[in-house]
């Protein structure tokens, strides 16, 4: 962790005094100049707002949508069922799903939502959806609402609402208060901690925002939807405007993230605080989810969650259908079903395994697939074991500069990735990692480590201490201790940190995009991002094969690690 | 007892540190799961680190990194022909992405992964590697005997002040050219528009003809690229000749014929030349626009005629931009992909022979075959590639330009981008525009 992250921070400190047109070359002592220049250049600045105003969107619509759609369906029948459909999105990568938008809003009539409303609504040129700076912000920002509410946030606070005492309920429900009354003044107060720790967390995500951004719009047009992310990422890439003003901009971007992280910590003593019995006036109240048992309130209640669904799936849809046409097909009428749908399927889907379009060959979708299962399951094992390890240690020993450890767990874990993501790739390749597939693992087991020690930590604290004890008396060792007592033990906390951190790995494309150049390296992500800028992909039976493909493990995936899935986002929102 | 705990917890700690590291060194040769399985990424490319002590008498392995759009299939023929002729060279060709060839080198020549031989772009990167001691320099590949053959030597990266050539150019390209539909326009008995006045009655007949006009990927790179086209013909020669030398006593920017430029793209985008909403096209999406036959001219560099080609149904021709306001150069700009040497190469002088066979007329006049323009003026296109040949006589009847670098240099390329996407959806004036490019170079070079 130190080596992987620790001092490429520190190296991100030291080179943002210093003005590096090449590596090679001396570096030369600017003082405070590159921090001077990101407020006065018209980068930064603009970045920085349209971050915030993403953020605050993001943040403010989520948890609106997420309270209502949780009270909605906390108590429903089909709680299980809307849980999984309204993750679908959120499972399927951020890359693909920013891909796939960027196509269904082609500006051409041939786009599909450019022909939904020619056709159907009578508009009666196309809408410039992504090329106009005036609008795009906008564009993304209500893009960002499908799905609004969804996935983990109602996870988190649908899990937050069941845990409501029952009593509480029933104590509540004699004393007849509105609804109303009860969501705002009882439902409300009793999750606040989560729903707190959740909304700082969404903020400091907010300043991580990229890849659905950076697949839909490349930060165009004209830099109008060019987040902090994009702009370190870009720099990083191309080392625009040279190494020292991009590593100015990722440290200034680390103190921000830091001062939410201070707010976060705050807001979360504070909520336990409040769980305590401090902070809780009218506790004794029902909640909203009674509300919406009443059956004058089931029509519209199933009405507003069955148009939600299908907002959801909607690209998901169009994507599956788009699959199954030919290239002339999907310029021709975008709206029809294919004439030839399982011909054109097996030739789409043949392109895109194989990578092979006409005369051109692409990386194909099985190399892709090689290399996402390998980096992910190699990351995945040598990530659980270390955080096993750390954890268990953290959480049930003592010993010297524990406090001192945990500190700089927790400072690791704090600065994002795009603070010191340039220095990282000097060092990376001073290190000899660059392009090579197995140099990505050590860095995903680092970056993903602290979070996952500090959860593992949490697991361990409450380990009975009387296993162990008797465990040492029956003669067992350290060594055999752990492994066959503690370690299968642990095992679902393993099964959920392994899942989430599946996730994470198979997602990733920001430190695969600049770790690995050479095309038979490529991951599914990258490849899919990739597409986007890469000359001659002219067919979109090939694009949307790839798509498809690429949907179809994450798809799968959560469908059978299902229970794993929420319960690793439970812990961690209750860790929160 | 506790020394036991205390012993087992080293050796925990050791197996860990053991099996980092076995993790570290296992994948490191050919394999681990770096193989790509079916080599189906062209020329059964490889991604082995070549082998510096193979022994006397076997082959020395010399690695390169090509682009992985267009030059694959020429590189399978190299590597074919030129190991049958030098057999103590072995070539590991490997296809990489574009963002590993710009200024990513200048991590990558300096580390242990490096390449003997990479593709790069001409303009400023590579200049930029030299000055960083990446890459060596190529004087005695690109002798006086050889620049003087050269297409244009000034287009090809003869580097700043030291006069030293640092790249070899490969294949040259013209950005953009304008690809017409030929079937579609002989249908409407359109010819190929010399004035803008003809340019612009063009497009009036592809618009009554229920198509669009002209289409590009103005989302990205193509506008920069095109704002060079536009800038050759609405800046005099010295202007235009002023922003390639990127003078520090000057902003050359500040040049009325640079903000004109902007003022005629928008003169294109108000006269209905340019296709509706193109500022929301990328590259891929104008070209596929081009493909189904909705737009019939595309705005694109020279080399895509391979791709293009290969996926149209129709007739393809191409022509340059008509003349704009003034007597600039009136050329689309002329690039050059181009290859470096590593400064850190075990084998310097093999790598040079590879270039030499690269820039024999050999291999220069195999590059048609591949839709590729070659660098070298007496290689003979004119029947070879129809299409393509139409693109150099228009070029060379006015004369080659420089290759203008800052079009293509990361940070000026983006303030185009804005600058352009401004202009052409209203949210800046053409003045503002030119302002905001010349800013950045004004502060960017005061830094």
């Amino acid at each position: 962790m130190f080596v992987f992250v620790g001092i490429p921070i520190l190296l991100s400190a030291y080179m943002s005094f210093f003005r590096i047109e090449s590596i090679n070359a001396p570096f030369e002592y600017v003082g405070l100049r590159n921090f001077a220049d990101a407020f006065q250049r018209r980068d930064f600045l603009p970045a920085m707002g349209r971050t915030l105003i993403l953020g605050v969107f993001s943040v403010v619509t989520n948890l609106a949508a997420g309270l209502v759609l949780a009270a909605m369906l906390v108590n429903h029948k089909w709680l299980n069922f809307y849980r999984y459909i309204f993750f679908v999105p959120t499972v399927v990568s951020a890359i693909t799903m920013g891909r796939l938008w960027s196509l269904l809003l082609i500006p051409s009539p041939s786009g599909i939502m450019n022909s939904v409303l020619m056709n159907v609504f009578g508009l009666d040129k196309p809408i410039n959806w992504l090329g106009d700076p005036s609008i795009a912000l906008y564009v993304v920002m209500g893009l960002g609402l499908f799905g609004v509410g969804g996935g983990v946030t109602l996870i988190i606070f649908t899990t937050a609402m069941q845990n409501i005492p029952q009593e509480l309920k029933e104590a509540a429900s004699i004393d007849g208060v509105n609804a109303w009354q009860r969501f705002i003044y009882m439902t409300i107060p009793m999750i606040w901690p989560v729903v707190s720790a959740w909304t700082v967390l969404s903020m400091i995500g907010a300043f991580k925002t990229f890849e659905f951004i950076y697949a839909l719009t490349g930060g165009g047009p004209a830099g109008a939807t060019t987040t902090i992310a994009i702009l370190l990422y870009e720099g990083g890439k191309w080392s625009n405007n040279g190494y020292g003003y991009n590593a100015a901009m990722g440290l200034l971007l680390t103190l921000m993230i830091t001062v939410f992280t201070c707010i976060y910590l705050w807001a979360g003593s504070r909520g336990r605080r409040a769980e305590s019995g401090q902070g809780s006036p009218m506790s004794k109240r029902r909640d909203l989810s009674e509300y919406w048992r009443s059956r004058w309130y089931k029509i519209p209640r199933e009405f507003y969650l069955l148009t939600n669904l299908v907002l959801m799936l909607f690209p998901l849809i169009f994507m599956f259908i788009s699959v199954m046409k030919s290239n002339a097909e999907f310029y021709a009428n975008s709206l029809a079903w294919p004439a030839h749908p399982l011909e054109n399927l097996r030739e789409n889907l043949r392109m895109a395994w194989t990578g092979r379009v006409g005369a051109v060959q692409f990386t194909g979708f099985g190399t892709m697939l090689f290399n996402t299962v390998f980096l992910t399951a190699a990351s995945l094992v040598f990530m659980l074991f270390f955080a096993l390890l750390a954890g268990y240690a953290m959480g049930t020993k003592k010993f010297g500069g524990k406090t001192a450890i945990l500190m700089i767990i927790l400072t690791l874990q704090t600065v994002p990735l795009f603070g010191y993501i340039i220095p990282m790739q000097l060092f990376l390749d001073k290190a000899g990692l660059i392009d090579r597939l197995w140099g990505v693992v050590p860095v995903y087991v680092a970056v993903s480590l602290p979070s996952t020690i500090v959860l593992m930590q949490g697991f361990f604290q409450s380990f009975p201490a009387e296993i162990e004890e008797a465990a040492l008396i029956d003669g067992c060792g350290e060594v055999r201790k752990f492994f066959f007592i503690v370690a299968p033990m642990a095992k679902p906390a393993v099964a959920s940190m392994a899942v989430i951190n599946f996730m994470g790995y198979w997602n990733e494309v920001a430190l695969a995009g600049l770790m690995l150049n050479s095309e038979h390296l490529r991951t599914i992500n990258l490849g899919v991002l990739l597409m986007n800028s890469q000359s001659g992909v002219s067919n979109y039976g090939y694009v949307f094969g790839v798509l498809a493909l690429s949907a179809v493990p994450n798809l799968l995936f959560f469908t059978l690690f299902q229970r794993h899935i929420v319960e690793g986002i439970q812990v961690g929102s209750l860790k929160g | 007892m506790r020394r036991n705990r205390k012993r087992s917890v080293v050796l925990l700690w050791i197996l860990a540190a053991a099996l980092v590291l076995a993790g570290c060194s296992g994948g490191g040769g050919s394999g681990g799961g770096e193989g790509a399985p079916g080599g189906e990424n062209g020329g059964g490319m490889s991604g082995e680190r070549p082998s510096g002590s193979e022994g006397e008498t076997e082959a020395v392995s010399l690695r390169i990194w090509i682009q992985s759009v267009n030059q694959p299939e020429f590189f399978q023929w190299v590597k074919q022909e030129f190991e049958a002729s030098n057999k103590d060279i072995k070539l590991k060709v490997e296809a990489q992405a574009a963002n590993a060839l710009g200024d990513a080198l200048d991590v990558t020549l300096g580390g242990s992964n490096a390449p003997d031989i990479a593709a790069t772009w001409g303009g400023l990167v590579a200049p930029k590697l030299y000055r960083g001691k990446r890459i060596l320099p190529l004087d005695d590949v690109i002798t006086p005997e050889v620049e003087a053959n050269l297409l244009d030597a000034a287009a090809y990266n003869k580097l700043d002040g030291d006069g030293v050539f640092v790249s070899l150019p490969l294949a040259g390209f013209a950005s953009p050219v304008i690809f017409y539909n030929k079937t579609q326009f002989d249908k409407l008995g359109l010819g190929i528009p010399t004035t803008y006045d003809e340019l612009k009655a063009v497009a009036q007949s592809v618009r009554a003809a229920g198509k669009q006009p002209l289409i590009a990927g103005f989302s990205t790179w193509p506008l920069p690229h095109f704002m060079q086209a536009i800038h050759a013909r609405t800046m005099p020669a010295e202007e235009f000749g002023a922003l390639i030398g990127r003078p520090k006593d000057k902003n050359p920017y500040d040049a009325a014929g640079f903000a004109e430029g902007f003022r005629l793209l928008k003169r294109y985008q108000d006269d209905g030349i340019f296709a509706d909403n193109i500022t929301g096209y990328d590259a891929n999406m104008a070209h596929m626009e081009f493909i189904a036959q909705n737009a019939l001219m595309l705005a694109a560099p020279s080399l895509d005629l391979l791709t293009l080609n290969q996926s149209t149904s129709f007739e393809i021709g191409a022509f340059v931009l008509p003349p704009g306001a003034s007597d600039g150069p009136l050329v689309s700009g002329v690039y050059s992909d181009v290859l470096v040497v590593g400064a850190n190469t075990k084998y310097p002088e093999q790598a040079k022979r590879l270039l030499r066979f690269l820039l024999s007329p050999e291999a220069q006049a195999k590059l048609l075959e591949f839709d590729l323009l070659p660098v070298l003026k007496d290689v003979d296109i004119s029947q070879a590639n129809p299409a393509l040949s139409e693109v150099v006589a228009a070029i060379k009847a006015k004369g080659v330009s420089g290759f203008y670098q800052n079009y293509s240099t990361t940070g000026i390329d983006l303030q185009l981008l804005t600058a352009g996407g401004g202009v052409l959806t209203g949210s800046m004036s053409p003045e503002d525009a030119a302002k905001l490019v010349a800013d950045y170079y004004q502060s960017s070079e005061l830094r």
